[in-house]
């Protein structure tokens, strides 16, 4: 393999499991919009999207189609839960708060998780097969990695779409920008809320259940790619959208290209470490418009 | 005179109390401590480890106990961080009166509880497997002051790394890539072979890490490829084991993949799926039993001890079930042999000779605390899901 | 007056002042007795945790509670403190207590090189910063194997000593530690009644107020991140003399979590919370081992139980609910002790 195909690779590498980290990213970012809180649970979405499709596909023989689509709901339906529940009835709304709410709330999820299907790693079935394909530029790659950038990119239009297009999404949206703005002309605050904790479940569970044919799946998958996905978030501006794809591709192309150029060992610090200089430059991300203080 | 009986009544049984239970109302149980990673990252592995050795306990108890006196396990959770295995240990030792202690699981915990169990004079019998715990001195400045107390059931990962290299040489691979992970395990098995490799005429030319937690290592196992290694291994537990072997179908690439010796346990098939196949790694003999020699002296037992592995969890035994059982066979034997005392049990296992375990033979020394060899270790290779001896 | 945090931001009368001695002097008066009462080495090993843990959680109030930043990589300045101390008495055999000294300088200019920097962020983007450098500081402990060991971790590390008296033992370290816990909140508290204090409480009420008042919010900031750390490193080194051994898996992100967890718990902006948040969290994280394997998931409930219905923290939680009784039962003689307990 000559330079330019190692580097094709790692470029490829990069972007598949930079597709993951947008995703997630735009998770914590639905809701950092709604609510201005970061979601820690949504490391348990991930965790859980996989285990389930586990649990459907492996040990029930469920159809995988049909499992991606029923694993989405019910991690949708366990976001919206979180929120109607413990978040809606807890007493402070300081965000501080709330994020430690969620990471409370991470724990015991991830605790369930363990009771229900213990520690060990599990492997899914790939959507389409294993073989690898070769492409031309000298890498290769699983049918399972085209599986994550197709399915990325119709997740990237479905929401496009939505918050473009529909009436919900605008509201959303408006939600955003001004709470009370929205709730004066109309808008249920309440609703949006809780749409938005559900939404980021299901994109938690898509990030899950694409990435565990390759990747094996526990009851703790979720705590690094939430992690990272979060990264990539702030990275590309806290709360926009295409910063949520520009920050995963940069932190997944970076993270490949530092394992195979620099150091893998240190490949995790270098990452982060380009991270905090971005930050350091661009304190609101690379396209964040800044979070503006009222006074 | 009903009176005056009833207070010699009462003063008998305060008697009885104070001279010693085991006299009136029947023998205690002799207890000892299990403290195994039962939550937190390493939790697989300790959830099995205690298993195992449950096994033992329950074995031992329905033959009867020992000496009349049942076997209990009192358990604790080191939850796989060193300052929670060092409240453990404190508490049990507080908490219960115990002959002995098996386990941690992770090396950094055992390195953490070692001080304190040499401090406090209690036998332990370590699962964990770094070999750092019987290497390392106790104090920094004194390299004879060796742990006195602390004994290890797994072989030296050295060892294991030999039998690898021993395996590739006869086999006519000179160079390879070694893929670790980056923590204690994974790093380990570098320093190990860099040490074992050139002993039998293998060149490391390549040196990649990984995060334990990381989904995908085609990046590091392209930049190995290039450097034109015929050989690969691999030296890791958890996830990456099966992901490991993934990538390297997908990036075609041809060399052999070596694993580690925790990798022979059926989560590997769970993880690798088909592209498991053809992996080779050393284990104990504990997943060939039935594949064994019959003048294999160890088969009769190793055979038994899975059988009733798997009518109890209704699962098959991984290679380190093998290291949780021999350190619970070997305590309950020294406890056999002299009681349920600290000192003299630590005497027991520290001449133990020729002892028929199921990850070997036994030859503790005072100089050798973990009395195994190259020759308990066996290449296996994984294939259609199960296991082949390779000789 | 109150900030949206229920912090009380006025400044201490006389009588409350007279009431933070005699909670100093009941203070000092249990950390005498304990050891007296409970003769196990077990409850003392947890409550020396609890110490060490304490002196982390009062630096991180400072700077959570008071200034009204955030941190979630405290984990790798307390490794830091611990490390430094380890590496220099272990390997280079020197003296303990001008290696502890050493230390916190080290860990204090670390903080400042990365506190300048990092302050100048806001909300989330300064969570990640911290979280980031936190998970940066870790690897390096892990990678960087002359100095400190690799992941096996550094063994050996010394006791501490003073004169022929080594602290060997749980007992001697819980006085030594009880002591560092005794001075750390005093030095917390003699700040928080200066100008520094005023100065910090009133970034935390409005930066942007602040500022116009001509308080340089930037630079107490970076200061008091600093003095959070430099308490975090003190700690950290008497943990590395206490237990003689480290390994960065102590230092995880995980502890980060946990620390910030306490402060929140105790109350933020709470001096005595901190001890209190540091004591709940690490007794209830032993005691719910009873749960056997359920202890995660209990341990989740509790602490979201406790931030859904005490998020001004347990102190004051307790304070509300002792005064809303009072409201029905205005009996003298618990008014006294209101009083008292208001103080906190």
């Amino acid at each position: 393999m000559d330079f330019s195909q190692q580097i094709a690779q790692y470029i490829i590498t990069g972007l598949s499991i930079g597709a993951i980290y947008a995703i997630v990213a735009m998770g914590f970012n639905i809701i950092h919009n709604a609510t201005g809180i970061v979601n820690f649970a949504q490391c348990e979405f991930i965790s859980l999207g996989g285990m389930s499709m586990y649990t459907l596909v492996v040990l029930l023989k469920i159809p995988i189609l049909i499992s991606f689509f029923i694993s989405m709901a019910t991690v949708s339906l366990i976001g919206a839960l979180m929120e109607r529940g413990p978040i809606r009835y807890a007493r402070s709304k300081e965000i501080i708060i709330l994020i430690f709410l969620t990471i409370g709330l991470s724990g015991t999820l991830r605790g369930t998780a363990q009771q229900i299907w213990g520690t060990d790693n599990v492997g899914v079935p790939a959507f389409s097969g294993e073989d690898p394909i070769h492409l031309p530029v000298g890498a290769t790659i699983l049918p399972q990695h085209m599986w994550v950038f197709g399915i990325t990119f119709l997740v990237m239009l479905v929401l496009r779409h939505f918050f473009r297009n529909t009436m919900l999404g605008k509201a959303m949206r408006a939600t955003a920008v001004n709470r009370q703005a929205a709730a004066l002309v109309g808008v249920s605050v309440d609703h949006m809320v809780l749409l938005s904790f559900a939404l980021s479940g299901a994109l938690g569970a898509v990030a899950g259940m694409i990435i565990a044919p390759i990747s094996t799946t526990s009851y703790d998958t979720g705590i690094m790619l939430g992690l990272k996905g979060f990264a990539a978030a702030i990275l590309g501006g806290y709360g926009n959208f295409a910063g949520a794809i520009l920050g995963g591709v940069i932190l997944g192309v970076l993270e490949s290209l530092g394992a195979g150029l620099l150091s893998s060992q240190y490949k995790d610090a270098t990452a982060f470490l380009v991270l905090l200089f971005v930050l350091f430059l661009k304190p609101t991300g690379i396209m964040g418009y800044g979070e503006s203080e009222r006074v | 005179m009903k009176g005056k009986a009833l207070v010699i009544v009462a003063v008998s049984l305060a008697v009885c109390f104070m001279v010693g239970s085991p006299l009136c109302f029947g023998a205690e149980p002799i207890k000892i401590a299990g403290i195994f990673a039962l939550t937190g990252r390493a939790a697989h592995i300790g959830t099995a480890q205690r298993d195992a050795v449950l096994i033992a306990i329950d074995e031992v108890n329905e033959q009867g106990g020992i000496n009349g006196r049942k076997l209990e396990m009192v358990m604790e959770d080191t939850e796989s961080t060193p300052t929670k295995a060092v409240m453990a240990l404190k508490k049990i030792l507080e908490a219960e009166d115990v002959a002995a202690i098996i386990g941690p699981t992770l090396t950094g915990t055992a390195m953490a509880m070692r001080g304190f169990i040499e401090q406090e004079g209690i036998p332990a019998f370590m699962h964990s497997g770094g070999d750092v715990i019987l290497k390392a001195p106790l104090k920094k400045d004194d390299p004879t002051s060796l742990p006195k107390w602390t004994f290890k059931s797994p072989y030296k990962a050295a060892d294991a790394m030999g039998k690898i290299c021993e395996h590739m040489s006869k086999h006519g691979i000179s160079k390879i890539g070694f893929l670790y992970s980056n923590e204690g395990f994974g790093k380990d098995g570098l320093k190990n072979v860099k040490v074992q490799a050139p002993k039998y005429g293998v060149e490391v030319v390549a040196e990649e890490a990984f995060e334990p937690k990381d989904v995908d290592m085609t990046a590091q196992l392209t930049r190995m490829n290039a450097k034109g290694v015929d050989g690969i291994i691999a030296w890791t537990v958890g996830p990456a084991m099966g992901i490991i072997p993934k990538n390297v179908k997908q990036l075609g690439i041809k060399a052999p993949l070596f694993e580690c010796h925790g990798a022979g346990d059926p989560i590997f098939w769970t993880v690798a799926g088909e592209a498991g196949e053809g992996v080779m790694m050393p284990s104990t003999k504990i997943v060939v039993a039935d594949q064994l020699p019959d003048s294999d002296p160890q088969k009769k037992k190793i055979q038994a001890y899975v059988k009733a592995y798997r009518e109890k969890f209704n699962r098959e035994p991984g290679t380190m079930v093998a290291y949780g059982a021999d350190a619970a066979y070997i305590v309950v034997d020294a406890i056999k042999k002299v009681g349920a005392d600290r000192a003299k049990i630590r005497d027991a296992i520290e001449n133990t000779q020729g002892y028929l375990g199921i990850s070997g033979i036994y030859n503790i020394t005072p100089e050798d605390h973990n009395g195994l060899s190259m020759k308990d270790i066996v290449m296996i290779k994984a294939t259609k899901g199960g296991w082949e001896l390779m000789d | 007056m109150e900030n949206r945090n229920g912090c009380k931001l006025v400044d201490l009368p006389e009588s409350t002042r007279r009431k933070d001695r005699f909670s100093f002097t009941l203070l000092v008066v249990i950390i005498v007795l304990i050891p007296v009462l409970v003769e196990s080495k077990y409850y003392l090993i947890v409550l020396n945790i609890i110490g060490l843990n304490t002196i982390v959680v009062v630096g991180l109030n400072l700077l959570i509670g008071f200034a009204g930043q955030i941190s979630l990589g405290h984990a790798a300045f307390f490794g830091l403190g611990s490390y430094f101390s380890g590496i220099l008495t272990a390997n280079y055999g020197f003296p303990h207590w001008p290696a502890m000294v050493v230390a916190m300088l080290a860990t204090g200019a670390i903080a400042y090189l990365i506190g300048y920097p990092a302050l100048k962020l806001r909300g989330h983007y300064l969570v990640m910063a911290t979280l980031g450098f936190g998970i940066i500081i870790n690897i390096l402990m892990g990678e960087l194997e002359q100095f400190t060991g690799g992941h096996d971790g550094l063994i050996g590390i010394p006791p501490l000593s003073v004169g022929g008296l080594t602290f060997d033992n749980d007992l001697k370290n819980f006085y030594l530690i009880w002591a560092f816990v005794f001075f750390c909140m005093l030095v917390a508290r003699n700040l928080l009644d200066s100008r520094v204090g005023r100065a910090l409480r009133a970034i935390h009420g409005s930066e942007v107020a602040a500022n116009s008042l001509g308080v340089n919010t930037s630079s107490y900031k970076v200061k008091v991140f600093v003095l959070s750390a430099m308490f975090a490193s003190v700690s950290g080194s008497l943990y590395a003399h206490y237990i003689t051994f480290i390994s960065p898996s102590t230092y995880d992100f995980y502890y980060s979590i946990q620390v910030v967890t306490m402060v929140i718990v105790g109350g933020m902006g709470s001096l005595w919370g901190s001890l209190f948040g540091a004591a709940i969290l690490s007794f209830i994280s032993e005691a719910l081992h009873v749960a056997k394997q359920y202890h995660i998931i209990a341990y989740g409930v509790f602490l979201s139980l406790i931030l859904i219905f005490l998020p001004e923290g347990v102190l004051v939680g307790i304070q509300h609910f002792y005064q809303s009784k009072k409201l029905q039962r205005l009996i003298a003689v618990k008014t006294p002790f209101l009083l008292w307990f208001n103080r906190f």
